[in-house]
């Protein structure tokens, strides 16, 4: 889309509704959710944001109907040791785009309420500081993916 | 006349007699030095180290996902492949199993006829019990293996072993976290602790290490 009509296109949506401001905001893509043995009570999913605003993006929660709780998690690996440390927020800065994938920031999704198979769609809503909200659908894949040597969780970019 | 003119050869190339004998001597001292020399160690990969001398192992006493018992004779006469991790591990442990089980299948691809097997050790046995680790390990690869244990024979065996682990509350219930160490370790069939490889796993890497570290483990026995 052309970036100057879509600046004002924006504006005017923003004036609408905060939902749609956030949904214009961040743009989603590759979402995918590790498929996991049928008696994982977590599950971790990940995506690309890109924030094409002209201001910093910041995620305060994430929510999934399927899942019991959702929260946002680092994976460290320090002097050999994983440590998973909860964030508060996801920020995005203006025009920047932040990766959540294996190894670092993910969404750890817990207590599915029924076994998700490869093929099946998560449903998860961001939720944005300033009360924007972002729907994104994100796809389970299996486990081999996420290795890295597989194929690789498909990207738009 | 003969044993006399034979004699006299003799006599007279005593020196030159000892002087071949020896050069054969230090000749033959050599060839059998450049041919027992042991080989080079291996070069591997950048993640994994090995152990000169491997360490060895205590006896410990855990049980494998199917109720058996998983001791020190299960590590002998094959290789061994440990992870340490949890159920209840949403980014590392998978992303783990899913490498390892592409080491395996690295490794199926390999000349030769070992098979490493391959164990997924729980420092979580407070929630990992064998039925739930029955459930989890397999799902990644059926041949692999789950063990857990009474918590004092976790801990016995990872102390040994150099790994660690923690367990951090959350403010939720039945929601704590575990720290661990997230190294793969490497057992030789003499069950000593022969390798470690640590984080990012590159399985095509892992499988060419192993068949060196096998290869240079036979031809040093």
């Amino acid at each position: 889309m052309n970036r100057s009509i879509r600046a004002p296109l924006a504006f005017g949506l923003c004036l609408l509704t905060t939902t749609l401001s956030a949904a214009e905001a961040l743009r989603i893509s590759g979402a995918w959710v590790r498929e996991g043995p049928p008696n994982a009570t977590v599950l971790a999913g990940y995506m690309r944001i890109e924030n094409r605003t002209a201001s910093e993006a910041i995620v305060v929660s994430a929510d999934s109907p399927q899942f019991q709780r959702v929260e946002i998690h680092r994976t460290e690996v320090q002097d050999g040791i994983a440590r998973m440390l909860p964030q508060e927020h996801l920020t995005i800065p203006a025009g920047a785009v932040l990766e959540l994938q294996p190894g670092g920031l993910h969404l750890m999704l817990m207590q599915p309420a029924q076994w998700l198979q490869s093929g099946a769609q998560v449903e998860i809503e961001l939720r944005l500081e300033g009360g924007g909200r972002q729907q994104v659908a994100a796809e389970v894949r299996p486990a081999a993916n996420s290795s890295g040597t597989g194929h690789s969780p498909h990207q738009h970019h | 006349m003969c044993s006399l003119r034979s004699r006299h050869f003799v006599q007279g190339n005593a020196l030159g007699f000892w002087l071949v004998a020896l050069t054969a001597l230090v000749a033959g001292a050599l060839l059998a030095s450049l041919l027992l020399k042991p080989p080079d160690p291996p070069e591997l990969s950048q993640g994994t180290t090995r152990l000169e001398p491997p360490r060895i192992l205590q006896p410990f006493e855990l049980v494998d996902h199917r109720g058996a018992a998983f001791d020190m004779q299960r590590l002998q006469g094959r290789w061994t492949y440990l992870f340490f991790g949890y159920t209840h591990c949403p980014d590392v442990c998978p992303t783990t199993l899913s490498s390892l089980n592409q080491v395996a299948r690295n490794i199926d691809g390999l000349p030769g006829d070992s098979e490493p097997q391959y164990v997924f050790v729980s420092i979580d046995p407070e929630r990992d019990t064998p039925e739930q680790l029955a459930k989890f390990v397999p799902y990644f690869n059926p041949a692999f293996l789950g063990v857990t244990g009474a918590p004092d024979a976790i801990e016995a065996v990872t102390r040994q072993l150099s790994v660690a682990y923690l367990k951090v509350e959350q403010d939720r219930p039945d929601g704590y976290l575990m720290d661990h160490t997230a190294a793969v370790l490497l057992i030789d069939p003499r069950a000593r602790l022969h390798a470690l490889m640590s984080l990012p796993f590159d399985p095509a890497g892992l499988a060419q290490d192993f068949a060196k570290l096998q290869r240079y483990y036979e031809a040093t026995l």
